[in-house]
């Protein structure tokens, strides 16, 4: 009874916190419609600053409170409304969900920027571990009670808020209508940013509670997590009961310490368990919870623009790609070579949303995890030789892809009914417990009846062999690069084929109106589940080819920021396109990494120069920063630099001496006048010049461009023909709803 | 300004409308229609479905950025006002399709009219003298109450706000011929209160009675304009054929 | 048999009404209309009819078969086909294709034999004469046109009947008189049975051989063109009650 006690007021505790942080996921979402995927992280962030001003500057607990909860905190959320969110309208679900990622992201960088992760931190209870009190016999430190008394205080608030305010009843109303609100003269805009004011309040009351009672210790990883969990909370509120909201977190935060507390010792998977149960959770309760009905075209026209290319351009663009890398593996060392093809392998995974989303409008916020599973599968079934020998089998790699394929069924199975975000989320859930529950099982098991020995995840770090395909060896970097490129080639021109065949055009067709599809006779839901597998494949493809580049892998290799990130950039890149996924992948795996190494190399050529080492941190925080731009180029960066190149077709002067000057940073490479890292940034220059060229010499032909560019963003262009003519406004209610 | 300034002796329109052009995305509904509610006056637009009746309405309450033209209140341009703008400086719009907040209680309802800067109290006090009905049904949600009943408590708000012109939208619409007539009951206390009221009906027969002036739209442009008497025909040909 | 049955069909949203016993069917070889004033529940009967949406009570049969708990996808398979009146086109793929992917879903899964579906598209474009935009992304076209283009996707289906939604609304008096060419063409050449829903006078009552009129959910007088016309009950309900 005492133990049970002990639990269940720890359990109350957490579930607290969770109940807090959910909150202000659901207040941001309900009066913006956009979820708010950087809760976890400014929380994180809170607890950073908290730290700094009450234990780095010595600032009385009060003071570094009332700063962060009351001021900071309130404004981060504010400004990211006002500069970012708002321009977010007429947008697709996908777009949104990227945007708040990448300022996940990159408050995460800048957290790590600010505060050097190989200092440790721990923030302690209030009032220390002395003070606290005894209930029904049981400890209660001050801190727990706190906890308790703020989310408690916290209900009841945000209840009289929406009830007993007119500020909070406007928010209720902006949820039922909110052109309806403004003709009552309310202003949707301002309580929107209140709301994410408030929502960033409650984000760092979260962060700074949450702290000490796990254990004290500031990780920028684990406490963004940790709040994310808060997720599976705001889920059992639909995202709008503040009550059920507080209720599933405490579910969240009893079930978490009854397992903890009552599961056999000798289950070695409990405590991974418990730390997956969130999202377990949050799987389950998406899955049960009632859906809308069949949706129509939505009402507004999205701003994304994509236009498929035709075979020819397809092939052509691969054969460039192939004498591109070809040419520049003359002139790299094996370590970049060994990181441009972790780049290629990330763009193949990439190329799996450029199916899923891009083609057929299902979201996928996890696709290296599904990289994660072949990698498994390849290992334990698709190995052949020893030690050095070792490779893995064209038949291996086959069984690997087939499963992954399998499993991308069985996840997309019961969600198949979800869409938008709620598929985002229920993908992030899965991405989660592979990390928490698969890869984090190190220890071996005995596989009952066949006496088995065997371990998922063995030690935690995996060996993973290069590829052998009949007389093709990958143990070579430049071979593996090259074979790396082509079948990144391959699957992206088998995808534009896809795309123009009659099966991407029923994809298209249950994007755009699945009501329309359906009541033309197409089974949506074996199209999406076909869909959904096979995006898996290719996953699961470029999932064991980036583990073999990487060798040795380990839990952190496909850890769902990785994902997250990979999303992130395939969007920025255009989502829409096999190019995109190449800009994605190659971003997300070399070129920050290379980006951050050109400079401080730099910095070290030249004897170190501080500015070198701030451009350094600032393109960590750079995917971020792209990540946020989408709002105003929801299409991606390839169509708006294809864009800008189009005209230079016309200036053929000026594209030849761009081709020159590229050639003779070459020829200049290679002859070891120019070190590599100076020939990228002369092709930075000249990819910038030339454009920039030909708008001088030939300002008319730019002109004629600007004009058969796609509309200028911004402008709400074409809203829809779904809202075709005054007909379909006014028929509007003709349901009499 | 100057120029806009009405000549002495005078009463400029409460609301003018100036070339209108307007319609979704790259598709215009409406092409260049000009209209004026005279003050004091009720204008009734009538016509058939797909007219752009609505599109109309929509761009003088501010809910839609009309293409090209103008839009003027109490002889000001308020083309580039946001819709709540326009509510706070006195356009009291009840949208198509019942114009209430379903998941707010009545009261709770009331509470957002008093954005536009009315106290509490006294819109309780006139919404619920109006329409008794809505004070026995106060906590309840609005989206519970019957249609009939739903757009009581939309006009409850252009009871109580003392708005300067009422835009209505097919009030009547999906509700019962006797529920019809009880709110154009009610329209027309209004309208003999002085308030300015433009109106979109189909029933032509419900609204002509308290118009002062009707206009027919069709295919985006005004067909017919006149006194009431004159427009009961034109509407019923527009509608089932001569 | 009538190809298209629907009987004692009643509907709700939360506490209103929507549709009360209604029943129609729809004969081969004609056009029936369906008409009445805004909000009266047409578009819901629609949804009804495609599986959209599950009414409360009531049946619906296509083709001698009871589809009442079937899918959407199912009753395309039975031969039904449907337009919407707010469009749903498929807006990143060209008029052709929106056309042409029709034909392959329903190459998917038919029984009745494949069709070619690149000849059958371009006879369906040559039939509804969307030949001059064919290559157009669809969102660039006017809504009059558009909707055909929503038609001519319908037929790709070969239904037995068809359910049309407003179609010539946003369309020129030309368009609307070539459309209804059309309709008569597809009812006599291919023995269609059409449901029209539509509120363009001079289209209803040139095409349909029967009209059943729809007001606040139930159906209050079916007949010829010419005694709805002038029916006074329809009359009426059209323009209310003084």
């Amino acid at each position: 009874m005492h133990l049970f006690l002990t639990y269940t007021i720890l359990g109350l505790v957490t579930g607290a916190v969770y109940g807090i942080a959910a909150s202000g996921l659901v207040l941001t979402y309900t009066t913006s419609g956009i979820f708010n995927f950087a809760q976890g992280a400014m929380a994180m962030l809170a607890a950073f600053t908290y730290w700094q001003l009450r234990y780095g500057w010595n600032w009385p607990a009060p003071l570094a409170l009332f700063a962060v909860i009351a001021v900071l905190a309130p404004l981060l959320g504010g400004v990211l409304y006002v500069g970012i969110m708002r321009g977010l309208r007429e947008t697709a679900d996908v777009t949104k969900i990227v945007v708040t990622i990448g300022i996940m992201l990159g408050l995460i960088a800048l957290a790590q920027w600010i505060w050097n992760p190989g200092v440790p931190r721990t923030d302690n209870l209030f009032f220390g571990e002395a003070a606290k009190f005894k209930l029904l016999g049981v400890y209660v430190t001050d801190h727990e009670a706190i906890a308790l008394g703020c989310a408690v205080l916290i209900a009841v608030g945000i209840r009289l808020l929406f009830t007993s305010t007119r500020t909070g009843v406007a928010m209720r109303a902006v949820v039922d209508n909110p052109a309806l609100l403004q003709l009552n003269g309310g202003r949707p805009g301002r309580l929107a940013a209140f709301s994410w004011a408030l929502g960033g309040a409650l984000a760092a009351v979260a962060g700074i509670l949450i702290t000490p009672i796990s254990g004290g210790t500031l990780d920028v990883h684990v406490l963004t997590l940790l709040v994310l969990d808060s997720i599976a909370a705001a889920m059992f509120g639909r995202l709008r009961s503040i009550w059920r909201t507080f209720g599933g977190g405490l579910v969240l935060g009893l079930a978490g310490t009854y397992v903890l507390g009552y599961f056999p010792s000798s289950w070695s998977w409990a405590s991974d368990f418990r730390i997956a149960l969130p999202m377990i959770v949050l799987f389950v309760v998406l899955i049960v919870l009632p859906q809308d009905r069949l949706r129509g075209a939505t009402l507004l026209r999205t701003r994304e623009r994509f236009t498929v290319p035709t075979m020819r351009t397809a092939v052509t663009w691969g054969l460039i790609l192939l004498v591109v890398v070809l040419l520049l593996e003359q002139i790299m060392g094996a370590n970049d070579m060994g990181a441009l093809t972790i780049g290629i392998t990330y763009g193949i995974i990439a190329l799996s949303l450029t199916l899923l989303t891009g083609y057929a409008g299902e979201i996928n916020l996890a696709p290296v995890s599904f990289g994660a599973i072949a990698t498994i599968i390849v290992f334990h079934l698709g190995l052949s030789g020893t030690g050095l020998a070792q490779r893995i089998t064209p038949w291996g790699l086959l069984i690997g892809v087939a499963v992954t394929a399998l499993v991308g069924g069985l996840i997309a199975l019961p969600a198949l009914r979800l869409r938008g975000l709620y598929l985002a989320l229920a993908t992030l859930a899965f991405g989660v417990f592979v990390s928490d529950m698969i890869l984090a099982d190190i220890a071996p098991h005995v596989l009952p009846i066949f006496h088995l020995h065997f371990s998922i995840f063995d030690e935690g770090t995996l060996q993973i062999p290069p590829l052998k395909l009949g007389p093709v060896d990958l143990s070579s970097t430049k071979t593996f690069l090259t074979t790396s490129v082509c079948v990144f080639i391959l699957v992206g021109i088998g995808l534009i084929a896809l795309r123009r065949s009659n099966y991407g055009r029923r994809l298209t067709a249950m994007k755009d109106s699945p009501a329309a599809a359906a009541t033309l006779g197409q089974n949506v839901v074996k199209l999406k589940l076909s869909v959904f597998m096979l995006s898996a494949a290719i996953a699961g493809l470029g999932g064991v080819l980036l583990s073999a580049a990487s060798a040795s892998v380990t839990a952190n290799t496909y850890i769902i920021f990785i994902s997250l990130a990979l999303v992130m950039l395939t969007v920025v890149g255009g989502i829409g396109s096999v190019a995109g996924a190449l800009m994605g992948g190659i971003l997300a795996g070399t070129a920050f990494t290379a980006l951050t190494s050109t400079f401080t190399n730099l910095s070290t050529d030249h004897g170190g120069g501080g500015i070198w080492n701030t451009l350094a941190n600032l393109s960590l925080v750079a995917p971020a920063l792209v990540g946020i731009s989408l709002g105003r180029n929801p299409s991606g960066a390839v169509p708006q630099i294809v864009a800008s190149y189009r005209p230079l077709w016309n200036v053929k002067s000026v594209l030849a001496l761009g081709v020159v000057a590229e050639a003779v940073a070459y020829v200049l490479v290679l002859t070891k006048v120019m070190g590599n890292w100076w020939f990228v940034l002369a092709t930075v220059a000249v990819a910038v010049a030339v454009p920039a060229l030909g708008r001088v010499v030939r300002p008319d032909a730019f002109r004629t461009g600007a004009v058969t560019a796609p509309p200028a963003p911004g402008r709400p262009a074409a809203q829809s023909v779904a809202v075709g003519s005054a007909a379909a406004v006014e028929g509007v209610a003709d349901a009499r709803s | 300004m100057s120029a806009s300034a009405p000549e002495p002796g005078t009463v400029p329109p409460i609301l003018e409308l100036r070339e209108i052009r307007a319609g979704y995305g790259s598709i215009e509904v409406v092409h260049g229609v000009s209209l004026e509610v005279p003050t004091g006056s009720v204008v009734a637009l009538l016509g058939p479905n797909g007219g752009g009746k609505t599109t109309l309405l929509n761009v003088c309450a501010g809910t839609l950025a009309p293409s090209g033209g103008e839009v003027r209140f109490e002889g000001n341009p308020v083309t580039s006002i946001s819709a709540d703008g326009r509510a706070r400086r006195g356009i009291c719009t009840v949208p198509e399709g019942r114009g209430v907040f379903p998941n707010l209680s009545v009261r709770e309802n009331l509470l957002m009219a008093t954005q536009v800067g009315v106290p509490m109290d006294w819109i309780e006090d006139v919404a619920f003298t109006q329409f008794p009905q809505l004070a026995v049904r106060r906590k309840q949600l609005a989206g519970t109450l019957s249609g009939g009943e739903q757009q009581m408590l939309a006009l409850a708000r252009a009871f109580a706000t003392s708005p300067k012109l009422l835009l209505l939208d097919e009030l009547s619409m999906g509700l019962a011929p006797i529920v019809v007539t009880q709110l154009y009951d009610k329209v027309r206390e209004l309208a003999a209160g002085g308030l300015s009221i433009l109106l979109v009906e189909q029933f032509a027969r419900t609204a002509l009675p308290i118009a002062d002036f009707a206009a027919v739209v069709l295919q985006g442009v005004i067909a017919h304009r006149g006194s009431p008497a004159e427009m009961e025909e034109a509407v019923s040909a527009s509608y089932l054929g001569g | 048999m009538p190809v298209l049955e629907v009987s004692d069909v009643s509907m709700a949203f939360g506490g209103a009404q929507v549709l009360s016993d209604v029943s129609l069917s729809v004969a081969a070889g004609g056009v029936t209309g369906l008409i009445g004033p805004n909000g009266v529940g047409k578009t819901t009967l629609f949804n009804i009819v495609s599986g959209l949406l599950e009414p409360k009570t009531g049946r619906v049969r296509i083709d001698g078969h009871d589809v009442t708990r079937a899918g959407p996808a199912s009753r395309a398979r039975r031969g039904l086909a449907r337009t919407y009146q707010r469009l749903e086109l498929f807006t990143s793929l060209s008029v052709r294709d929106n056309i042409r992917v029709a034909g392959e879903i329903r190459n998917s899964w038919s029984r009745r034999g494949r069709i070619n579906v690149s000849a059958e598209t371009e006879r369906t474009i040559e039939l509804v004469g969307l030949g001059d935009v064919a290559e157009r992304e669809v969102s660039e076209l006017p809504t009059g046109r558009a909707r055909v283009v929503e038609v001519a996707r319908a037929l790709m289906t070969q239904p037995k009947v068809l359910l049309l939604d407003e179609p010539a609304s946003g369309q020129t008096e030309q368009e609307t008189e070539a459309f209804g060419r059309l309709l008569g063409q597809l009812v006599d050449e291919r023995g269609l049975a059409i449901c029209l829903v539509e509120h363009d006078v001079g289209l209803v009552m040139g095409t349909c051989a029967l009209i059943h009129v729809l007001d606040y959910g139930e159906i209050i007088a079916s007949g010829t063109p010419d005694e709805v016309r002038s029916d006074p009950v329809v009359v009426n309900a059209y323009l209310g009650t003084p």
